[in-house]
């Protein structure tokens, strides 16, 4: 009966856990939120956050990514670039 | 029993698989912001918008302002941006942009509109919507499309159209090229009643083509044109039409540490019936603009320096103008000097020339406001605007800009101010030189403390401009502007 207790713990925490967030992601990891709107939970950034994040992502390089990959990360860290412009300076 | 730890079994992989299962493609609701407030101390600011110190008497920005020195103005603005993102993916958003902005204490409840509401009590309907529109790729084609009322700024630095606008513009990536096509409607004068006839055949339409070609890493090279074809039955100076086509090259460059960007524009068109007559009567427009600039690092900082220039009308223009064109429209047809769709940022100015980026938001005043220089097509002055900045981090969380502006008239016609001893336009096109700085702290990552000062001594252009208190002629007083501020960013 232990046994079974033990193994429903388990596989309850297991059940609840929560998806990575980015913060949390190794050196090897891809950011499935970033890159691909995967995953994202209840995760909500700031402007200056998320562009904080993509440009970690996109130092891990070409070992973790491919090259369409990075310029997917690369072109929304150019999105929030523009964003910014755009929210300060738009007249 | 061994039943029952079978059942377990299955029962704790169906949970991890539940928990594991990330879903294909979740639907994102992305909220991103601003909050600006500033406080100002001001000579001509007084928290309107347009162009201040034109025509042949440069109006005081008080009316009942007699004295020999103008009256300072102070007042609060604040402006707050809110913007929502429904994205279904990366290749499908609806993108929506809200603004409420206030002037401390201006209007309230009932009685207040947008950009009000800071009055006692508040309760304003002051809430814009700045953008709606839908953004997608178009399935197995390399093109984006943006379909709504949406922002534009033209790649000639935002001197012919810096505005939110209605439309549709696409945008296409081969290879080293990107090309954007697209098309906007500014205004249905159907709407207004004014001309009784089908809707869309009444417009103001700008169509746009740019493209860009990337060189090499640190080399773009790229053309744009842009249509502005205007069939309203409009007043002053267009008696019914016009139609201007705007070339341009542009080339952005990288040399070492030095980056270098630049731009020749121009414009070539046809005013009909500008005297009322008939549709025959018409003007035709051949006018110029160029740009360069150059940004280097240097020390803490980067030193930045720029050249704008626009060409501008004689005195007489009769039917051959030549003077830049921005966009300066209001609804009614009529080319209106405080409609700002123009800009130059670049500069770095405050008070000089229209810089959104450094303004205030609706309330920015400037003495060149829109890029022409002038209140109509018929008597754009042009402009030779020459800017100076270094833009040093001091810590990573203090920042300070400095920068010092010279513009010059590039023509002389009927705005230009007259000696009132004199009775004579003044010989010099010099409006006058501005210096300003402007110093940041980060309090947090997302709230910056702000403080901007400029000053403009004006130049001979203004000379006995004005009647001053004692009923003599002066000078106008050079304008100033101190600016206290607080920018929060989500």
């Amino acid at each position: 009966m232990k046994k079974v207790a033990v193994m429903m713990l388990a596989a309850f925490s297991m059940a609840v856990a929560s998806p990575v967030f980015a913060a949390e992601m190794t050196k090897d990891q891809k950011n499935e939120c970033l890159l691909a709107s995967k995953g994202c939970a209840n995760e909500v950034s700031s402007i200056q956050t998320k562009m904080k994040k993509l440009q970690a992502e996109i130092k891990k390089g070409k070992k973790v990514y491919t090259a369409d990959e990075l310029k997917k990360l690369n072109d929304k860290l150019k999105e929030a670039e523009k964003m910014i412009d755009e929210m300060l300076a738009n007249p | 029993m061994k039943f029952n730890k079978k059942l377990v079994v299955l029962a704790a992989a169906g949970a991890l698989s539940a928990a594991t299962a990330v879903p294909a493609m979740a639907f994102e609701n992305e909220f991103h912001g601003m909050y600006k407030l500033k406080y100002f101390i001001s000579n001509y600011e007084t928290g309107g918008g347009g162009p201040i110190l034109y025509g042949p008497t440069p109006g005081k920005p008080v009316a009942d302002d007699t004295t020999q020195n103008l009256k300072t103005n102070n007042y609060f603005e604040q402006r707050a941006r809110l913007f929502y993102t429904a994205k279904a993916n990366d290749d499908l958003k609806l993108v929506t942009g809200f603004e409420i902005d206030s002037v401390w204490g201006d209007y309230a409840q009932s009685g207040a509109t947008r950009n009000q509401g800071g009055a006692l009590e508040s309760d304003a309907v002051n809430l814009e919507t700045k953008w709606v529109y839908l953004d997608f790729k178009i399935p197995g084609t390399p093109t984006r499309t943006t379909v709504g009322i949406q922002p534009f700024k033209d790649q000639l630095k935002g001197i012919f159209l810096d505005a939110d606008v209605a439309g549709i513009m696409t945008k296409t990536s081969l290879g080293a090229t990107a090309l954007n096509v697209g098309y906007l409607r500014l205004y249905d004068n159907s709407y207004l009643g004014a001309t009784g006839r089908a809707r869309g055949m009444d417009d103001l339409d700008v169509g746009v083509i740019e493209a860009k070609y990337a060189v090499s890493k640190d080399l773009n090279v790229g053309g744009v044109y842009y249509l502005y074809a205007d069939s309203r039955r409009s007043t002053t100076p267009v008696a019914s039409a016009a139609m201007i086509h705007t070339v341009g090259l542009t080339a952005d460059a990288k040399v070492g540490a030095l980056a270098l960007s630049g731009f020749a524009a121009y414009q070539g068109g046809v005013f009909k019936g500008v005297n009322g007559v008939n549709d025959n009567d018409s003007a035709y427009l051949n006018a110029l603009a160029y740009n360069v600039a150059a940004k280097m690092p240097i020390g803490p900082g980067s030193l930045r320096t720029a050249l704008l220039f626009t060409s501008g009308n004689a005195e007489n223009t009769g039917y051959h103008l030549t003077g830049w064109v921005g966009t300066s429209q209001s609804k009614a047809g009529v080319w209106s000097s405080t409609t700002g769709t123009s800009t130059y940022n670049e500069s770095g100015m405050l008070l000089l020339n229209r810089n959104a980026a450094a303004g205030a938001g609706t309330t920015d005043s400037s003495i060149v406001y829109n890029t022409g220089n002038g209140t109509n097509p018929g008597n754009m002055q042009g402009l030779y605007l020459y800017t100076l900045g270094y833009d040093a981090t001091i810590t990573p969380k203090c920042y300070a800009n400095l920068n010092v502006g010279f513009a010059w008239t590039a023509h002389n016609n009927s705005l230009k101010p007259t000696d009132k001893v004199t009775n004579k336009q003044n010989a010099s096109n010099f409006m006058g030189t501005e210096v300003n700085i402007e110093t940041g702290y980060k309090m947090y990552d997302n709230l910056t403390a702000v403080v901007q000062a400029g000053y403009v001594i004006l130049g001979g252009y203004y000379k006995n401009s004005v009647t001053n208190g004692a009923g003599s002629a002066a000078d106008p007083e050079n304008p100033y502007t101190a600016r206290l501020g607080l920018n929060y960013l989500f």
